[in-house]
């Protein structure tokens, strides 16, 4: 950069002659488009802002009647929205995370949302085979959002609405949103206070969840020591009065067929343990949903599986919650 | 605060609104300008501010002192270099040693190991405590008066746009500086706004992109064996540490600029030098004319003879090195530079090269390519890294060019031809190109120009992370 040359120099106070001014100039143009292609955002996520809702979410203490923990799975395929409008008078949060595993840390953490308070704690545990593995490639949301420093988080909760407006996206999706045509498919995604993500793509993409499931699996199985210590927690609740269930995830048949024969997860003797550690097992049948990518449930399977699963938990929960 | 977050953005618009209000009236600009210095290097961590504030009182008094008793000055200036020196080494540079000497036991076979002390990194240090010592060692040379306002000298050491990654200002050109603060001129204004946004742009946009991919090259559990992709990497790290580095300071001129100051240029297009002499005239210029000043001239420079100017150049590299990371691979990475300036003074091969039909052309890739072939050392963690990087770049026989291309995202490729481009435009027609046009034309397309950046930085950047030189 060459330096500054004093010969234009008008010397004009900065609130004078502005439309002359070149920095004046720029940012205002510079505001304008940033505002246009920020609208023209296709597919915006709808529901509160995506910073909120994680920081919201992991800052959880202490307020909740029913955890419903796993990973990406769970995250997406259960709405406490939906299991409230059977469970009336619960307060159910949706406690999962994406690429979660069921360490300690997380099982510490999931025990300090419920309420201590509460006449009806309970934990709900989403298993997938992912969830049980120790991948050394995977460090998890969960961790990554307790590393995030409480400023950070208090940003994240007061001015997220304005900082979505600004999140990435390229000039591709600009075009999209000024020709909606260009559009092949919409993928929606809406973020619920409960911790309910859910997820909407027309028309259903390809299941392209499978490949990364298959290579993943062809390095990392479940993990025994983590079931043990998974089920060591599981007796430690049951011991203080809190009720705890588990089920499999639904996914869709393929990953079904697949976690069955690569994941090295023995669903028999996983129940079996968990059943001797004090836990409830929820049976469901895991073909009967259909996912949208291989692996996620979709808004409207979610909402039907958050029906199955809440009616499921009120048989077994009624003749408590009555006493 | 960094100056990729919001936080930063925010108190940047508060430090503007209110500095015209308060920059006529000395005390108050100085007070303003350190109590924002100090909020903004504070951000990181408050009890950093000790640290800089204590550093800084020494050099005030030391200052004052070397003018006042000048019989005593030289044991006044060793105080003052022990000073900072000795809080550069506690806190950056202990762990090192001690691990370095618990090393140096373990080979002579003694069963003795001295405790590691892992201390808390204070953001910046490196930076301020030269800065800091140059001032005393300019009033020691009577290139300087010392100020006698304690605010006059802590707004010229903290002032939060060159506080914690520079460039590293003389006080002799800052100080009288500080002293006035005219109202900013419409050109003032405009470059500050160019430099501020094109710093973003090599940041947020071309380093954090490129370092997606560099990062996750040197993190990979199981590396691929490809020249190709080695090389590409490196390459782009090469970009990404100049865009990183150079993206700050001139994000940190900017904001001078539009202070109504003005701070020298830092990186002056370093990758299109013909040859090492030239490299180092043009990359961290502001670093490397400090450790010409005052280390390598002090050790005897080129005025005794050969060897000893041989003796004062490598010495000068490694402890460049040294100060660029408290690690041995940074050392290393001072001693290839050494070596190639060494090879450079002995053979003349760049000038020697220049004469041939295309040479300089040569020349400047040769320098861009060993330049590459350096960031090894300084970008990998160990020596087992640094060596396993090398002889994957140097096996022409597992070049797979198709798996690099597999591995490495799109988005960096991208970023990286037009970096790639705009070398060779830089080279072609140096600076020109970034000029501002002064023509009517120009002053209606530039600032659509510069409109256009700012969309790119806001909404095309990759997820921030922290500054290198941090």
């Amino acid at each position: 950069m060459p330096p500054i040359d004093s010969k234009n120099d008008t010397r004009r106070p900065a609130w004078t002659g502005l439309v002359r001014d070149r920095t004046f100039r720029a940012l205002s143009l510079a505001g304008i488009l940033v505002l246009v292609m920020g609208s023209l955002r296709p597919d915006k996520p709808q529901g509160i802002s995506e910073k909120r809702f994680w920081a919201t979410k992991i800052s959880w203490h202490h307020c909740a009647d029913m955890v419903l923990a796993g990973d990406s799975r769970v995250l997406g395929g259960v709405s406490p929205g939906e299991m409230e409008n059977t469970l009336t008078g619960w307060r159910i949060l949706n406690y999962g995370f994406a690429s979660n595993l069921y360490v300690p840390e997380y099982l510490e953490a999931v025990e300090q949302v419920l309420d201590p308070e509460s006449r009806k704690r309970v934990i709900v545990l989403g298993i997938t085979p992912h969830s049980l593995m120790e991948d050394p490639d995977v460090t998890g949301q969960f961790f990554s959002l307790r590393s995030l420093s409480r400023k950070q988080i208090y940003f994240d909760m007061h001015f997220a609405p304005v900082l979505g407006f600004f999140n990435y996206m390229s000039f591709n999706d600009a075009l999209k949103g000024l020709f909606p045509s260009l559009i092949k498919a919409h993928t929606r995604r809406e973020f619920f206070a409960d911790g309910w993500l859910a997820y909407d793509r027309q028309p259903p993409g390809e299941k392209k969840e499978l490949k990364k499931y298959a290579r993943a699996y062809q390095k990392i199985r479940v993990s025994a020591k983590m079931i043990a210590e998974l089920n060591a927690f599981v007796a430690r609740w049951t011991r203080t009065g809190i009720r705890v269930y588990s089920f499999l995830m639904p996914s869709c048949r393929e990953m079904a067929d697949l976690e069955e024969q690569y994941s090295g997860f023995d669903q028999r003797q996983f129940v079996e343990d968990f059943e001797r550690a004090g836990g409830t097992w929820i049976d469901l049948d895991p073909h009967r949903y259909d996912s949208f990518d291989g692996s996620h449930l979709g808004r409207q399977a979610a909402l039907e599986f958050s029906r199955e699963l809440a009616g499921r938990v009120r048989k077994l929960e009624r003749p408590r919650v009555d006493d | 605060m960094q100056f990729n977050s919001l936080v930063f953005i925010i108190f940047a618009a508060c430090f503007f609104a209110v500095w015209p209000l308060l920059r006529a009236r000395r005390n108050p600009r100085w007070i303003f300008l350190v109590a924002a210095s100090f909020l903004f290097y504070g951000w990181w961590d408050w009890r950093f501010l000790f640290l800089i504030l204590a550093s800084g009182l020494i050099d005030f008094f030391a200052g004052l002192g070397i003018e006042r008793f000048a019989r005593h000055k030289r044991p006044i200036l060793l105080l003052s270099i022990l000073g900072n020196v000795g809080s550069l080494a506690l806190f950056k540079y202990l762990s090192f040693a001690t691990g370095t000497l618990n090393w140096s036991l373990r080979l002579l076979g003694v069963d003795a190991q001295v405790p590691v002390t892992h201390l808390i990194l204070p953001v910046g240090i490196s930076f301020y405590t030269f800065q800091s010592m140059s001032y005393t060692i300019d009033i020691y040379r009577g290139e300087l008066r010392p100020t006698r306002n304690v605010f006059h000298f802590f707004a010229y050491l903290s002032l939060f746009p060159q506080l914690v990654a520079g460039p590293i200002i003389r006080a002799r050109d800052l100080l009288p500086q500080l002293e006035s603060a005219r109202p900013t001129t419409e050109t003032q204004r405009w470059e500050g706004l160019r430099l501020i946004v094109l710093g973003y742009f090599k940041k947020v946009v071309v380093a954090d992109t490129l370092a997606f991919s560099v990062n996750a090259a040197f993190a990979a559990s199981s590396p691929p064996d490809s020249a190709c992709y080695w090389w590409t990497i490196m390459v782009m790290f090469a970009f990404q540490v100049f865009c990183d580095f150079s993206g700050y300071s001139d994000i940190a001129r900017g904001l001078a600029s539009w202070m109504g100051y003005e701070f020298p240029l830092n990186f002056d297009n370093p990758y299109t030098s013909g040859s090492f002499r030239e490299f180092w005239q043009r990359w961290h210029i502001s670093l490397s004319s400090w450790f010409r000043d005052y280390v390598y001239i002090p050790l005897g420079g080129s005025r005794h003879g050969k060897h000893r100017a041989y003796l004062a150049m490598w010495l000068t590299m490694l402890i460049s090195g040294l100060w660029h990371g408290a690690a041995w691979t940074f050392v290393l990475w001072g001693a290839v530079h050494a070596f190639y300036l060494s090879l450079e003074r002995l053979s003349d091969w760049p000038r020697k090269l220049a004469r041939l039909p295309g040479g300089r052309h040569l020349a400047v890739l040769a320098v861009f390519v060993m330049t590459v072939v350096a960031w090894v050392p300084f970008r990998a963690r160990t020596f087992g890294e640094t060596t396993a990087v090398l002889s994957r770049m140097f096996n022409p026989a597992h070049f797979d060019y198709a798996l690099a291309h597999k591995l490495i995202d799109n988005n960096a490729v991208n970023v990286l031809l037009i970096m790639l481009g705009h070398q060779v435009v830089m080279y072609l027609g140096r600076n020109r190109v970034l000029e501002p046009l002064e023509s009517r034309t120009g002053r209606l397309l530039e600032p659509v120009a510069v409109a256009v950046l700012i969309l790119v930085c806001v909404f095309m950047r990759a997820p921030s992370s922290t500054f290198i030189y941090f």
